[in-house]
């Protein structure tokens, strides 16, 4: 495929990208394609295709990688911009990105051919730059000491050649000049005399000053490759077909079939692999699992959980939200307690459903306002939450509310539940239940002492103080002490 | 051997026939053409290995689901399962009479298939330690759009964002979730590393089975298979450093400048991703590099050399860049794995205490120690003999094949000093780390070794048959014991393994109860809030929890509140720092007081806390939190509780105590 039509392929791809809006069924195969097509130019634009050498992946693999790697470069140059890391602005990244690769890799192909390497280091194949330069037909010494593998065709147990079907092995390599004819590949198996300079070089050799190597591979004639003559190591499974160096455009072309049958190679296995891990992961997630361990949490909620520093008791008490979340366990029935500077000032017993979230209001009473710090613990079974509060510390007003705390405060009865004026006992605690993950409670009633007291952080604005669960605790006589 | 059939089975020519037609008839497609290129044996090949991977991943399976119901067996599952797929594959992908495609597939669908134990192990979101880090850091890419923020649970990689930007933007551009963005990353990152190997090493060796070699023995090393599969920076970073490596020896090997200039300009673009992404890959890239130019600069190769010293200089230049004006904490970062470690190392050289027992308290079967035992006893063989045959062959090879194998040989080497480093405390972290490098240059050296050990018989024609299989069958059960016992040496079981939960374990820490206290503290009080906390529910309040929790350092032992005796002051320096740096939170988990953490870690790994086999907590010391003036007890289960701070009410003083 030329340059242009990938650039077309990745613009479009890119497109269809923004125009999936997330939807990965049809984002995903959408935005890999515009990936490969990316790492696709930016291999035509720096390095050039690579000859395969060894395993075919060459190509494959660094097209891949490149495309993976735009993803990180164009969010770097967002940074470095100043633009967020979003979906438009990426996909513009990429846009300008794919722009960029397809300019240089057009401006590398269509740019004059530069004259094959003169004399000098430059033109004098690496690898033996200062090395002897091997005699034409001779094989190097460790093919004729047999340390080449078997099916290599220079080995010593190497019979003469068969004859291959051509289609399976590239017949024709094309230079950068002629970019739109095909794809370009760099063959190994011609030397740097033959090609363009920029094409010219190979993997996995290097080679030497002399006779352009002449190579044509039809189904009757020994192989010669010019690997064998210049006396390097020789590919075996390059699957790659030469034309003489010398024909007019000294080019060789490599058929699209073999990049697809390359292409199938991973594809295929990946595929296999994909399925049978599909499967077997979905199994494994399907399987009954053993149960975890379960819990019961108690929390402040609702203003409460806003409680950072201590908290001013009104006259009239505090109604304090709280949230008993219970999971994998059963129905269980535990005590609500709720303590003041360590005194227990009342207990009841409360149910809390398997798997339930539930909300209580918890109230507190009055505390004497003479300033002292009591630590307020509501607790259920073994867990607790709680916080530092005082009562109102004026002065004029202490006795009064001593007096008007006394009249407020009925006993309690054999619960510790206070009794009313009338001499009956407080409503029970039916704090209003809710299922797991569900919100706040369905308000049963008021909460008294509404409004935010003082010491609450604002706007926690997690779940109302809901339920009509009072637990009217009896006054714990304050201690009076200043300093306590 | 007829000489139709030495060519069919050198795996150069098709099995079938020519068309009729001529060359001109098999034009016919690509999907012909794979079937006739080696038809049989590619069908074969992906029959066996098809089977064999069925039969692999079921016993995988079976071996998470024994280990989840505690019911015992599952590292033999486990590693019948690996090695029912491994051996098959390894065979296939060595043997003659295999064309290179065929070959290609099997690499491909051998990747695919060793990702499928850490797909299993957490298929729906983060489990390991770095990859809460890792998956929150990306997390809040996504959220945020910004790069290079701080990570509360490891701190320096906010500043290696290569990793998180890829995921974060393949999350955002296809909808994917940020775990399954990154699955897409990380299964192609791996499929990519033993390609890159394979052609790394035919940059040296054209032979395309010491290709294979080389990735199969690659796949051997112990973070092949956990380590570098999880959702960290070094398992992006690795798959480019072997790229980047492959390009620069096509670099070197280039004959125009334009080639030169091309290859050198696409390496040094990976390098920058590199070194974006993972600091010690950096490192290691620019090491590598200069010991390949070393080696290069040494023979005769000029050129060669030359450009290798080019690239390796603008590796160094790119690296050093980055690591002093975008990561400068890197050092500091690194230096207790190496630093320490070295320490500790000379003190036991010199008799002293303070090593680590390797194994101690492992549910890890005799077997399995016993290969982790035997396993660099055979690479140090292996690298004898390799070292050996490039002797030999140093005067024949090609001269940058002798040089890159050299280079190889060097890196390799660096494997057996760090496995020593395994027997320190501070060092054994630093030592696994090490091994996914060092064990390349070992893959690529030993490679040419293991084919010239499987042709060893081909050689002599009067060899009987049996003679043929002995190097092959000895060679895979090699593989069986490297693969086995690299992989118990370099991943605790827990790790490797599901299974109830226990206090202690970085896998196991994720209980209802801590991702609910997390998600209550979301909730309620918003996300990026800076608290204290221990090294587990610090997993989970800093990935799913959306907080920055720190677990304390030498320069801020955040541990020492916990440590305090009750009734005595809290450390008046520590109040002042929490205060300024304005911490909200505390969280303390009660099973400090009741059991010894799993991986013998409270905090964080060089704690000052005695780690003798005993809670080194009281209950008083953990509970001591509810009688403070200035913490404000907001959350309560049955282990896990949250105190919100208060300094305002330091100099406080109470009435009573909450019970």
């Amino acid at each position: 495929m030329t340059t242009i039509r990938v650039t077309y392929l990745a613009y479009a791809a890119l497109a269809a990208t923004l125009a999936a809006d997330g939807r990965p069924a049809l984002a995903v195969p959408l935005c890999l394609t515009a990936l490969l097509c990316s790492g696709e130019l930016l291999l035509r634009a720096l390095p050039g295709i690579p000859a395969e050498s060894g395993v075919p992946a060459a190509r494959a693999g660094l097209t891949a990688l490149a495309g993976l790697a735009t993803l990180p470069l164009v969010a770097l140059t967002l940074h470095l911009a100043g633009a967020p890391i979003r979906t438009v602005p990426l996909l513009a990244g990429t846009t300008a990105a794919v722009t960029l690769s397809t300019a240089c890799a057009l401006w590398r192909e269509n740019r004059p051919t530069q004259p094959t390497a003169n004399a000098g280091a430059d033109a004098r194949p690496v690898a033996h730059a200062d090395a002897e330069p091997s005699s034409p037909g001779r094989l190097p010494a460790q093919r004729a000491r047999g340390l080449l593998p078997p099916d290599d065709p220079a080995s010593d147990q190497a019979r003469a050649p068969e004859s291959r079907a051509a289609s399976d092995h590239a017949p024709v390599l094309e230079s950068p000049a002629a970019s739109d004819h095909g794809p370009l590949l760099e063959s190994q198996a011609v030397s740097d005399h033959a090609l363009a300079p920029e094409h010219s070089a190979s993997l996995g050799r290097a080679p030497v000053p002399g006779p352009p190597a002449i190579s044509v591979h039809n189904a009757s004639t020994n192989v010669k490759t010019p690997d064998a003559v210049s006396g390097l190591p020789v590919n075996p499974d390059r699957g790659m077909h030469v034309v003489s160096p010398e024909s007019p455009a000294g080019k060789v072309r490599v058929r699209l079939g073999e990049y697809a049958r390359n292409g199938m190679a991973v594809a295929a296995p990946v595929v296999l692999a994909v399925a049978i891990g599909a499967v077997a992961t979905r199994a494994y997630l399907s399987a009954p699992r053993p149960e975890q361990p379960g819990y019961l949490s108690v929390a402040l909620n609702g203003w409460a959980a806003g409680i950072d520093k201590p908290v001013t008791v009104p006259v009239r008490g505090l109604a304090v939200p709280v949230r008993v979340t219970s999971a994998g366990l059963d129905t269980l029935t535990t005590s609500l307690r709720l303590r003041i500077g360590g005194r227990l000032v009342a207990a009841r017993p409360v149910t809390v459903g398997a798997d339930t979230v539930r909300s209580l209001t918890v109230h507190v009473p009055a505390m004497p306002a003479d300033g002292c710090l009591r630590a307020v613990s509501i607790s259920v079974g073994r867990m607790s939450t709680g916080f530092y509060a005082r009562g109102p510390i004026t002065d004029g007003k202490r006795a009064a509310l001593l007096t008007a705390g006394k009249r407020r405060a009925p006993l309690a009865d054999e619960h510790g539940a206070p009794l009313t004026e009338k001499g009956q006992a407080a409503p029970r605690l039916n704090g209003s239940l809710t299922g797991p993950g569900v919100g706040p409670a369905t308000p049963a009633g008021s909460a008294a002492g509404a409004g935010t007291p003082a010491g609450v952080r604002g706007g926690s604005g997690a779940g109302a103080s809901a339920g009509a669960g009072l637990v009217a605790g009896v006054v714990a006589g304050g201690r009076g002490r200043p300093g306590c | 051997m007829g000489a139709t059939a030495a060519g069919v089975d050198a795996g150069r020519f098709p099995r079938t026939r020519l068309p009729a037609g001529g060359p001109a008839a098999g034009r016919r497609g690509p999907f012909r053409g794979l079937l006739r290129a080696g038809g049989s044996a590619a069908g074969w090949c992906a029959l066996t290995l098809t089977i064999a991977a069925a039969a692999g991943a079921a016993a995988l399976v079976v071996a998470y689901r024994r280990a989840e119901w505690g019911q015992g067996g599952q590292f033999g599952w486990f590693w019948a399962g690996m090695l029912i797929f491994t051996l098959p594959a390894a065979w296939w992908g060595m043997r003659t009479g295999v064309s290179a495609r065929l070959r290609l597939a099997v690499l491909a669908g051998y990747g695919c298939f060793t990702y499928l134990p850490k797909l299993l192990r957490n298929p729906g979101g983060p489990l390991y330690h770095d990859e809460y880090a890792h998956w929150g850091q990306s997390h809040d890419i996504l959220l945020d759009g910004r790069l290079f923020e701080q990570n509360p649970i490891v701190r320096v990689i906010g500043d290696y964002p290569g990793l998180h930007a890829t995921v974060s933007s393949l999350a955002a551009l296809t909808g994917l979730s940020v775990w399954h963005a990154a699955l897409l990353a990380l299964i192609t990152a791996h499929v990519l590393v033993l390609l890159g190997v394979a052609v790394l090493a035919g940059q040296l060796w054209p032979d395309p089975r010491a290709g294979v070699a080389a990735a199969f023995a690659y796949s051997l090393n112990s973070s092949f298979l956990f380590f570098d599969t999880q959702l960290g920076y070094e398992s992006l970073a690795l798959c480019v450093l072997v790229w980047a490596l492959a390009g620069a020896l096509r670099a070197m090997r280039a004959t125009t400048r334009d080639g030169r200039f091309g290859w050198a300009a696409f390496t040094w673009l990976l390098a920058l991703t590199a070194v974006a992404t993972h600091h010690l890959t950096a490192l290691w890239l620019t090491g590598i590099l200069g010991l390949l130019s070393i080696t290069a600069t040494l023979g005769p190769l000029r050129t060669a050399a030359r450009t290798g010293w080019a690239l390796t200089g603008g590796v160094a230049l790119i690296t050093g860049l980055w690591m002093s004006a975008v990561a400068p904490r890197t050092g500091s970062y690194l230096d207790p794995y190496l630093g320490r470690a070295l320490g500790q190392f000379g003190g036991l050289a010199g008799g002293g205490s303070g090593g680590r027992t390797l194994f101690s308290q492992s549910i890890a079967p005799w077997w399995e120690r016993a290969t982790a035992y035997a396993a660099p006893g055979f690479a140090l063989l292996a690298m004898a003999g390799a070292a050996a045959l490039w002797w030999r062959r140093r005067r024949t090879a090609d001269p940058l094949t002798s040089a890159g194998t050299a280079a190889m040989l060097l890196v390799g080497a660096l494997y057996f000093p760090a496995t020593l480093l395994i027997l320190t405390p501070a060092g054994a972290e630093g030592a696994r780390r090490s091994w996914a490098f060092s064990y390349l240059g070992l893959a690529l050296a030993v490679a040419p070794l293991i084919i010239a050990l499987l042709d060893r018989p081909r050689r002599r024609r009067s060899a009987p048959r049996v003679a043929l299989l002995v190097p092959g069958v000895a060679l895979l059960a090699a593989c069986a014991l490297m693969l086995v016992g690299n992989n118990a040496a370099g991943m605790n079981p827990s790790y490797r393994f599901p299974g109830p939960p226990v206090f202690g374990s970085d896998t196991r820490a994720a209980t209802p109860e801590v991702l609910a206290a997390a998600a209550w503290l979301r909730e309620t009080q918003g996300r990026e809030a800076r608290l204290v906390a221990d090294r587990y529910s610090g997993l989970i309040f800093g990935s799913y929890g959306e907080q920055h929790p720190t677990t304390g350092s030498a320069t801020f032992p955040a541990y020492d509140l916990y440590l305090a005796q009750p009734g005595r002051p809290m450390p008046a320096a520590l109040l002042h720092q929490l205060r300024s740096w304005r911490f909200e939170f505390l969280v303390v988990d009660r099973r400090m007081a009741e059991q010894v953490p799993d991986i013998k870690i409270y905090f964080e790994t060089n704690e000052p806390i005695p780690h003798d086999g005993r809670p080194a907590f009281t209950r008083a010391q953990l509970t001591k939190f509810d009688t403070l003036p200035w913490l404000i007890k907001m959350y309560d289960g049955p282990h896990v509780a949250i105190y919100r701070f208060d300094f305002g009410s330091l100099d406080a003083q109470a009435a009573g105590s909450a019970p």
